[in-house]
């Protein structure tokens, strides 16, 4: 039952995905990656994370990409819709640096992607998890006891984040 | 699952789709009669008994008329933003509870279409997506009425969705969970003898901010300045007609019937009985069989849950012609250096009082 459905998911968003790098306007780039978040969060809900599918939802295809959609609105970039040139040197460079990845990439999942490999399975399973009490509590359990301070580092990041913003933007107003 | 569990989810999905698109048409009807009722005029009274097939009339109206797309928009998303606008709002409805469960048989069957553990969570997922449709069609319909529109639109949502979300975090942390069932259950219980434990006596500054906010995400009065007539025309919608504008008046109309659903469960007991009317049912109890008195039970909590919703949809049309609109920048002052503010130190001084006094 559920294989079949994560399987279309994964289709959509993989195509979804390569529309996005390839589509001529800014905005349908930004719808597609709007809706492949979308699959994404499906693909999570179905496999039984319903928590991050949530999460997922609410602060990508919910949150940063409206702002995207948001700026992309506001900046009137229909002049930046030409044709891409493959004749300058920096062209080069970007295909040759980003073949080289893929193909390290393809080495690696080749290499290291098949069964044996696969990381094992921590202590929360599925049933572990229902015995805890569900996604929210497991996670949050995780988060605020074993990865405390990580969060607390994160959330200064994302504070300094948001003052140099203010810092940057200010500046300019003056 | 077998073939009763499938049968009942169609059913219930068939139901919340039945109820939601199927009083869209009576609230048209209420909001326009509810108008001309405050405005002292008289509405739309010629169609049928009291003007009720109005809607009806509108309806073939709007569907038989030249359905056309302007020259200079985005053919693709001009007709998909429409076509989507009501996706959201009704995927939302999904994880909101209307009843606690029926019995059938040796079966139990939950009255919520997904049972999830972090069904808030959910609902705000789905809720989030609503800014698209309103974005998508600003952008596609390449007029500068529409466009701004949707700027307004889209601004607007995210920043009162900070207000709401910290209205929200300050009642989770009185409910100690994301489960709306249990949410409810915790509400269905009397607060110093005479009162019923609803989030709206147990926080009654979040309930306001919550309120207000889902005012501006549902782009209602005051706070429709995404299709303020007098200044851009129409707002988003401007170039959509006949059955494409439809849509987007039946998107609004569903989520507006969302954020009544969504609020009544947080903030007003969801689907717990309308105080008073316990004895009602208990006349009953002796009667029936326990299972048959739970049926009748959850019956009288979708009854309810209907009438609270009813109530809530009452409000939306009172405030909209009692309230004049907002000029832009004073929705910006409301949202961003008067409620969220407010909505952080109420946080705090609930997360205060929890941790000295517990819940």
């Amino acid at each position: 039952m559920v294989e079949p459905v994560v399987a279309i998911l994964a289709v959509v968003v993989a195509v979804l995905a390569t529309l996005t790098v390839f589509s001529r306007s800014p905005i349908s780039s930004a719808f597609c990656l709007v809706i492949m978040m979308v699959g994404l969060a499906g693909i999570y809900g179905v496999s039984g994370a319903h928590f991050i599918a949530a999460l997922q939802a609410i602060v990508y295809a919910g949150a940063i990409m409206v702002l995207f959609v948001f700026s992309i609105m506001l900046l009137n970039m229909n002049d930046e819709t030409s044709e891409i040139r493959f004749k300058t040197w920096k062209a080069f460079v970007a295909v040759l640096f980003s073949g080289g990845l893929c193909v390290a990439m393809a080495w690696v999942f080749i290499q290291w992607g098949s069964e044996t490999h696969l990381p094992t399975p921590g202590t929360m399973t599925l049933e572990q998890i229902r015995l805890v009490g569900g996604n929210v509590v497991a996670v949050s359990g995780q988060l605020f006891s074993n990865a405390y301070i990580q969060f607390e580092f994160i959330s200064l990041l994302l504070l300094v984040a948001i003052a140099s913003a203010l810092v940057l933007a200010k500046r300019k107003v003056d | 699952m077998t073939l009763f569990d499938w049968s009942a989810l169609a059913l219930k999905i068939l139901f919340v789709l039945g109820i939601s698109f199927g009083m869209v048409p009576q609230l048209v009807w209420f909001e326009r009669r509810g108008a001309a009722w405050m405005q002292a005029r008289v509405g739309p009274n010629r169609v049928g008994i009291f003007g009720l097939m109005q809607p009806l009339a509108d309806v073939i109206k709007l569907l038989s008329k030249e359905s056309f797309i302007p020259a200079a928009a985005s053919r693709f998303y001009y007709q998909l933003a429409p076509a989507i606008s009501a996706i959201a709002p009704v995927a939302a409805m999904a994880a909101i509870p209307f009843g606690s469960f029926l019995i059938i048989g040796e079966h139990k069957v939950p009255l919520q279409i997904a049972q999830l553990d972090m069904g808030i969570l959910a609902v705000l997922a789905f809720a989030g997506l609503e800014v698209y449709p309103i974005m998508l069609a600003g952008w596609a319909s390449n007029n500068k009425y529409s466009m701004l529109g949707a700027l307004r639109g889209s601004s607007q949502m995210v920043s009162y969705e900070i207000a709401l979300g910290l209205a929200l975090v300050s009642m989770l942390l009185i409910y100690g969970t994301l489960d709306l069932n249990t949410m409810v259950s915790y509400q269905d219980q009397s607060l110093l003898g005479f009162l019923p434990r609803w989030g709206v006596f147990l926080n009654p500054l979040a309930c306001l901010i919550f309120l207000i906010a889902i005012f501006a995400e549902t782009n209602r009065l005051p706070f429709d300045l995404p299709e303020g007539e007098s200044e851009l025309v129409a707002g988003y919608h401007l170039e959509y007609g006949a059955g494409k504008f439809a849509l987007f008046f039946f998107a609004e109309y569903v989520a507006m019937m969302m954020a009544s659903a969504l609020y009544i469960t947080i903030f007003f007991g969801g689907y717990a009985l309308i105080p008073g009317t316990g004895w009602i049912l208990n006349l009953f109890s002796t009667m029936l069989s326990p299972d048959m008195f739970q049926n009748l039970l959850a019956l009288a909590q979708v009854a309810s849950f209907i009438f609270k919703v009813g109530c809530m949809m009452f409000f939306f049309v009172w405030v909209r012609w009692t309230l004049p609109r907002f000029r832009y920048d004073q929705l910006m002052h409301l949202g961003w250096k008067l409620l969220f503010p407010i909505a952080l130190v109420n946080l705090m001084a609930v997360a205060l009082i929890i941790a000295w006094i517990g819940v």
